[in-house]
């Protein structure tokens, strides 16, 4: 497990040192930290299980770069802990953590109150299930709109859609609260 | 956050099945140690108990012994508590006795022989008694439910789920006062979205032993099942995943301390992932 998480680091650092290079070709360079809360809704393959709603939170770390015009691209490196189902009909679907790395894709505009940003973002977790002593591959695809003037630095509304095998629906709702790390602003600068 | 309490009272709309069968003594074969078993009734009769302890109906679960338990009783049984069944209800099945692998008629086995449990009216002479893992598959193949559980305890009974341990450091040794249960072979019950435990794996033998008066493996479960042993994560619930963790650590520790002839290696085919099933209740 251990190995793995380095390796998503490693390839988190990556990611961000071609931010730096072409940080001088931005208006913005964006590093951020968010909570997250939010509901994944589950339904494993098979006549007799029904979807379940379970209670997920975690933490991420981004990275955004803006070029000079509406898209930007970054990417999104997130700890999130699902917690168990409820035990209606005598199954549950157990809790589990997960490390994800999500490229994301999006674009971005201002209207007199809000800041708007639309993500897509596609990549694969590692979840360790601890009860079941089992890591899995779970690969996802999501959307978000980031409201920009709320909370400290901004909400993020998300929605993730992930592919498991066994699994027909497995789907996240999430709202982050952002708090910016660092942020390199060429345009104020000049 | 409320949806992961799990000392919230269940809503359910399940209702339960469950079939028994334990087999000592065999119309056909003779006294143990090269035919009758001593403690398969015994397995069967605790497993029994411990259900009913643990939230079961008396009404709900059917306990075949001995001389009752014959290939028509089993397979009529078995078949009424299928067809009962729907989506949402739970079927357990355990089977203590022997099992053995006959030629494979059909053609259907990788390796020419079909497993089969072996019926109190089993003649030597004449293979039609068995219950084939193919007539299995073909019983199972009705089944409503993906919700339950179907445990052997039988020699090589792994290889009904095709789990082969071939290769790896088991050690023979001869000791007299253990009964090996059955000859077994490899195979496969093609029940692919139902639950399936078995006392071993393909290669090996399931022990009896007078030191518990039970097969080691059923000694484990009920004592998995004994105060909620087997409750890994204290919910208060035995799990299938639970039980089998439970039952499979202390079965291969025991048979690896007490110098029986070979280690137990139990096994399990559980197709769902991140999910787990409550057998207590």
């Amino acid at each position: 497990m251990i190995k793995k998480i380095s390796i998503l680091l490693i390839i988190f650092i990556c990611c961000i040192i071609p931010h730096a290079i072409f940080a001088e070709n931005a208006n913005d360079v964006h590093i951020n930290a968010s909570l997250f809360s939010g509901t994944s809704f589950l339904h494993i393959e098979g006549k007799s299980f029904d979807t379940k709603m379970v209670p997920v939170a975690g933490i991420s770390l981004s990275s955004y770069f803006f070029p000079r015009n509406i898209f930007f691209y970054g990417v999104e490196l997130a700890y999130m802990y699902s917690f168990k189902s409820n035990y209606n009909n005598y199954y549950y679907y157990d809790s589990y953590s997960s490390l994800s790395l999500l490229p994301h894709l999006g674009i971005h505009f201002q209207t007199p109150s809000l800041t708007y940003f639309f993500l897509l973002g596609g990549g694969g977790s590692i979840s360790f299930s601890r009860y079941l002593s089992k890591n899995y591959f779970i690969a996802s695809a999501g959307a978000g709109i980031y409201f920009k003037k709320f909370f400290i630095d901004g909400l993020l509304l998300s929605y993730n859609h992930s592919f498991f095998k066994n699994f027909t629906v497995f789907e996240t709702l999430k709202v982050h609260a952002i708090i910016h790390l660092w942020r390199k602003n060429q345009s104020s600068s000049k | 956050m409320l949806a992961s309490c799990s000392f919230l009272p269940i809503q359910s709309d399940t209702d339960f099945y469950g079939l028994i069968i334990g087999i000592n003594d065999y119309t056909y074969l003779p006294p143990p140690p090269k035919g009758d078993l001593l403690y398969c009734e015994d397995d069967a009769s605790s497993i029994h108990s411990s259900l009913i302890e643990n939230g079961w109906k008396t009404e709900e679960l059917t306990l075949l012994l001995g001389s009752n338990a014959t290939k028509t009783n089993i397979n009529n049984i078995l078949i009424d508590r299928i067809n009962q069944a729907n989506e949402n209800d739970f079927i357990f099945v355990f089977f203590s006795g022997h099992g053995c692998r006959i030629s494979d008629a059909d053609g259907d086995e990788p390796d020419g022989l079909d497993e089969a449990l072996v019926p109190v009216d089993y003649q030597p002479a004449n293979s039609s008694p068995l219950i084939t893992d193919d007539e299995l598959s073909f019983i199972f193949s009705a089944c409503g439910t993906e919700k339950g559980i179907f445990i052997i305890d039988a020699c090589h009974s792994g290889g009904v789920i095709n789990k082969s341990l071939a290769g790896t450091n088991i050690r023979v040794k001869s000791i007299d006062s253990i009964t090996p249960k059955g000859s077994g072979g490899s195979g496969d019950l093609t029940i692919t979205n139902f639950p399936v435990m078995t006392a071993c794996s393909q290669n090996e033998y399931s022990y009896e032993t007078g030191a518990f008066g039970h097969g080691v493996f059923s000694y484990f479960l009920l004592e998995g099942f004994q105060n909620l042993k087997a409750d890994r994560n204290k919910d208060n619930y035995i799990t299938i995943r639970e039980l089998f963790n439970y039952a499979e650590n202390h079965t291969e520790t025991y048979t690896s301390m007490h110098a029986f002839p070979t280690i137990q290696h139990p096994a399990m085919r559980f197709p769902m992932d991140l999910l787990d099933i409550l057998i207590t209740r």
